[in-house]
């Protein structure tokens, strides 16, 4: 885990318990958008697999105590969501239009889908329609939308950080560390 | 290293997935009140729920506020000072009246529901997409207790899941966990209502390939299993069929409550 890696890493944990209560506060309906889906998409674009899936899975965990009924779901859900964007940059330029907002259809889109399934084979019933129709649609247009500013918030994020902490190595060679992963 | 796990990536993707299936099964079952991580997150996020509440009071109010000011100017350009005055207040006042009309609602709707009840202002909602859940503002410090009924003044909206001193949280009948014992009032046929489906959606399955039932009909609690009491109000019957694969009879229910606008509950509390 590099050290910008570390700062994205901070940034999630920061991030999840601010969107979990803008949320709680802001969103009555069912079908509102997930805003920890599109913050570990973010932290799988920024970073490399190790650390993308550490800011799944955790900022997962802090939704999952919000929540308080069957905690692992959203980590497993998120874990897969940071995953899939993490590798996805190797299929997607990064130069292309929309790159990032692809990326993150696709893995919000297959850890909806997984979180389904294990729903499913735990026994608890979601209309299928239902998911098909309205839970889905929404999460993976919120996520193709909201990809692009948390990706910026966490970026800033790394970058405060970076700046108040400068990592030593990369500043004796003159480097700027908070280049996008190659 | 490298050579000791050449597959670290996939590795640790394994594991923080087996650890997440791992924690699903040990916090599956249904707990009386809230965990300490649960509590411990609330309370952190405690300060940004508040100033958020308060941004949002604050956009209401303004929005409110602006749009009474307009509308009252174009009608009395004379009496502008006046109205200018009643301006800032009408929009306290239809909120006061809105929720007053509300109340004698919930009062009527109280006083013909046997057993104590007592009402609650709806906080917020559960940020999950999979469950539906709402905390309200009554908690044990004010005698509610865990599988509480609890009702809007359209009908039923659920139960107590779990409560602790100032707030409880109610399971809702689109939970898909959620299951409530039903009957059609015109042909007393017998069934389960579950949730899952959406929030203007419930499923009534029932015992038999042969219930009588057909749209319009209205469904209210059965009173079986005890959690709820018999009589209340749950919805109206918009489509009835027989699922394939399927040995009986379902039919969709349209819930009399709107989820998705609550904002005063009734809770029972003896």
């Amino acid at each position: 885990m590099t050290r910008r890696e570390v700062w994205v890493y901070l940034g999630c944990l920061g991030l999840a318990p601010l969107a979990k209560a803008w949320e709680f506060v802001y969103f009555r309906s069912q079908v509102s958008p997930d805003l920890t889906l599109p913050i570990a998409c973010a932290a799988g674009w920024l970073c490399d697999v190790p650390a993308a899936v550490l800011a799944g899975f955790s900022t997962g965990l802090i939704a999952d105590a919000f929540t308080g009924r069957l905690i692992g779901l959203t980590s497993m859900t998120l874990t897969v969501a940071a995953f899939i964007s993490s590798w996805a940059k190797r299929f997607i330029s990064p130069d292309m239009p929309f790159s990032r907002s692809m990326a993150a259809l696709i893995s919000s889109g297959a850890a909806d889908l997984a979180a389904y399934w294990v729903l499913k084979a735990s026994g608890i019933s979601i209309d299928t329609a239902y998911f098909f129709k309205s839970i889905l649609p929404a999460n993976v247009l919120w996520s193709f939308i909201l990809v692009v500013p948390f990706e910026g918030l966490l970026r800033g994020i790394s970058l405060a950080f970076s700046r108040l902490w400068p990592d030593e190595a990369k500043r004796k060679v003159g480097g700027f560390p908070y280049e996008p992963n190659a | 290293m490298r050579r000791l796990f050449p597959y670290k990536k996939a590795i640790l993707t394994a594991l923080l997935l087996a650890a997440s299936v791992f924690l699903m099964n040990v916090t599956g079952k249904p707990q009386q009140g809230p965990s300490f991580w649960e509590t411990l997150c609330w309370k952190a996020a405690g300060p940004a729920i508040g100033v958020f509440q308060k941004a949002k009071e604050w956009s209401l109010g303004v929005s409110v506020a602006f749009r009474s000011k307009k509308a009252l100017m174009e009608e009395n350009q004379k009496l502008k000072e006046e109205i200018e005055t009643l301006s800032s207040l009408k929009p306290a006042m239809e909120n006061l009246l809105a929720e007053n009309a509300r109340l004698k609602e919930l009062l009527q709707f109280k006083e013909s529901s046997p057993g104590e009840y007592k009402v609650a202002k709806v906080i917020g909602r559960n940020p999950t997409k999979w469950f539906s859940t709402l905390v309200i503002s009554l908690g044990t410090k004010d005698g509610v207790l865990p599988d509480a009924p609890v009702m809007s003044r359209s009908g039923l909206v659920g139960r107590v899941l779990s409560c602790d001193d100032d707030t409880a949280t109610v399971l809702l009948l689109t939970d898909p966990e959620s299951g409530v014992g039903a009957l059609v009032s015109r042909s007393r046929e017998y069934g389960v209502v579950l949730g899952g489906s959406g929030s203007d959606r419930l499923v009534l399955r029932f015992f038999s390939r042969d219930a009588d039932v057909a749209s319009g009909d209205k469904i209210f609690t059965s009173g079986m299993g005890k959690k709820y009491p018999a009589g209340i109000y749950i919805g109206e019957v918009t489509e009835v069929y027989v699922p394939k694969p399927g040995l009986v009879k379902e039919c969709v229910v349209k819930p009399a409550t709107d989820f998705d606008h609550l904002e005063e509950v009734l809770v029972k509390i003896r």
